[in-house]
């Protein structure tokens, strides 16, 4: 378990690089910010008890916000987010519990498990991200518009690292 | 008192996000504020640094046409050199003119991280403190207008540009010179930005350009902002719904100019008499 932290800790960095200085510049067009950091959180193994949970979260979010200029706003949706996933997994637990061996990886839970999940908490984020963000009535076109084209492209950019990083846990 | 220490026991996790997520609000609500930009940003000195990396790595793709440009430019401003024009009237004419004096000095910059499809968007340069950059200095590039520097570290600065809202910046059209307005963002298209206050019963003719009032000390006048798109609605109010097509292109921003105003001090000094806020 221990060296899994370590793994864990570098992917971390990883992603809050990538989403920085790469993910960042992606401008398809105006209604496309795809955010993918969240997927740190998603990794999280089942049994994270939920202060840890909302600790990792903060220290993700403000890594993100410091390279974004958001002033606050991705540490806030990615606090949203580390608060209801224990919650969540917890609501959509499997009859005889989580395999402790098991990580939440596409491999390991399977690929519908996986798209429903990431996708209900990507879609979460995303609509708490832009709603905050924008904070208007005569623009919520614009931010549900935003919300699920973005929710679609980073759903699909977490499931394109999920095969290029993540291999099966052994048994 | 046994009982409110269950109940703390009970929802500390709750109580722990609940009060994280209410002071990260409020940061970044005042943030919005433009004096009180207060959360890490990418001006801090790693994050800067690290963008700073990128930057060079990527500067190469846009060099071409940047270089391109900046020649354009240069023939323009060789144009105006004393030089270039011929002496009509041999001794009325003089280039050290003591009718003139320095206002306005500009500190040019390199764009190293941007965005435009945001609500507020944000431009890091690779300037800071050290090159005499300060808070709330004016932001212009050779197409028009960008937007004030909010935040500044030692060697890097962070520039709210003009696609955020709560922004406001006094205008007037070029042509007539009478007609005043506010330029506002509305969020929706990074390439138009709506001008108010403008009455019924000005008469505007197509493709007007609209420049900077210059009133504020901020810019200098004459900065060009964009031109008015054809569709003006009259909805019946006392001021007309104005689209403007903005001549900065803020997808694909390269070089910018950071206005130092000499006399702003003394301007805002005699005026601070007379209006507080």
């Amino acid at each position: 378990m221990n060296n899994y932290w370590v793994k864990y800790g570098i992917n971390f960095i990883f992603i809050i690089l990538l989403q920085g200085l790469i993910i960042n510049q992606f401008q398809l067009c105006g209604y496309v910010y795809p955010m993918v950091y969240i997927v740190a959180i998603l990794m999280l193994p089942f049994e994270t008890n939920l202060f840890l949970s909302i600790l990792l979260s903060l220290a993700l979010g403000i890594g993100v916000d410091a390279m974004s200029d958001t002033f606050g706003l991705h540490t806030s949706s990615s606090l949203l987010i580390g608060y209801i996933r224990p919650y969540f997994l917890k609501l959509i637990k499997p009859r005889d519990g989580y395999d402790s061996t098991m990580l939440p990886t596409i491999h390991d839970m399977g690929k519908t498990w996986f798209i429903m999940s990431t996708g209900i908490l990507l879609f979460i984020h995303h609509l708490w991200f832009f709603t905050i963000e924008i904070l208007r009535f005569d623009l919520l076109d614009i931010s549900l518009i935003k919300t699920f084209l973005s929710s679609i492209v980073s759903l699909f950019i977490i499931l394109l690292l999920q095969y290029l990083f993540y291999k099966p846990t052994k048994q | 008192m046994k009982n409110l220490l269950n109940f703390l026991k009970k929802f500390r996790d709750f109580l722990i996000f609940f009060f994280l997520q209410v002071f990260i609000l409020s940061l970044f609500f005042n943030s919005k504020n433009f004096h009180k930009a207060t959360f890490i940003n990418s001006s801090s000195s790693i994050s800067g640094w690290m963008l700073d990396k990128r930057h060079n790595i990527t500067k190469h793709f846009y060099l071409e046409k940047e270089n391109d440009s900046l020649a354009v430019e240069n023939a323009k401003l060789m144009e105006k050199q004393p030089n270039s024009f011929y002496h009509l009237q041999n001794k009325i004419f003089s280039i050290h003119d003591t009718l003139f004096e320095q206002q306005y000095d500009y500190i040019p910059a390199t764009v190293i991280n941007s965005t435009s499809n945001k609500r507020n968007n944000y431009i890091t340069i690779n300037k800071g403190t050290l090159h005499g950059i300060q808070k709330e200095m004016g932001v212009i590039c050779k197409e028009g207008i960008v937007g004030f520097v909010v935040d500044v570290s030692a060697h890097y600065s962070v520039i709210k540009t003009l696609l955020s809202d709560k922004i406001n910046i006094s205008v007037r059209l070029l042509e007539q010179k009478g007609v005043k307005g506010q330029i506002k963002w509305d969020g929706r298209d990074s390439k138009t930005c709506q001008l108010h206050g403008i009455t019924s019963d000005t008469r505007i003719l197509g493709n007007e350009t609209v420049i900077t009032k210059g009133s504020k000390g901020i810019f200098p006048e004459g900065i060009k902002i964009g031109t008015i798109s054809d569709n003006i609605e009259n909805n019946g109010s006392l001021t007309l719904d104005i689209n403007v097509k903005l001549s900065t292109n803020f997808d694909n921003i390269y070089t910018v100019y950071l206005v130092k105003n000499v006399l702003k001090k003394e301007q805002h000094n005699l005026e601070s008499n007379y209006f507080n806020e």
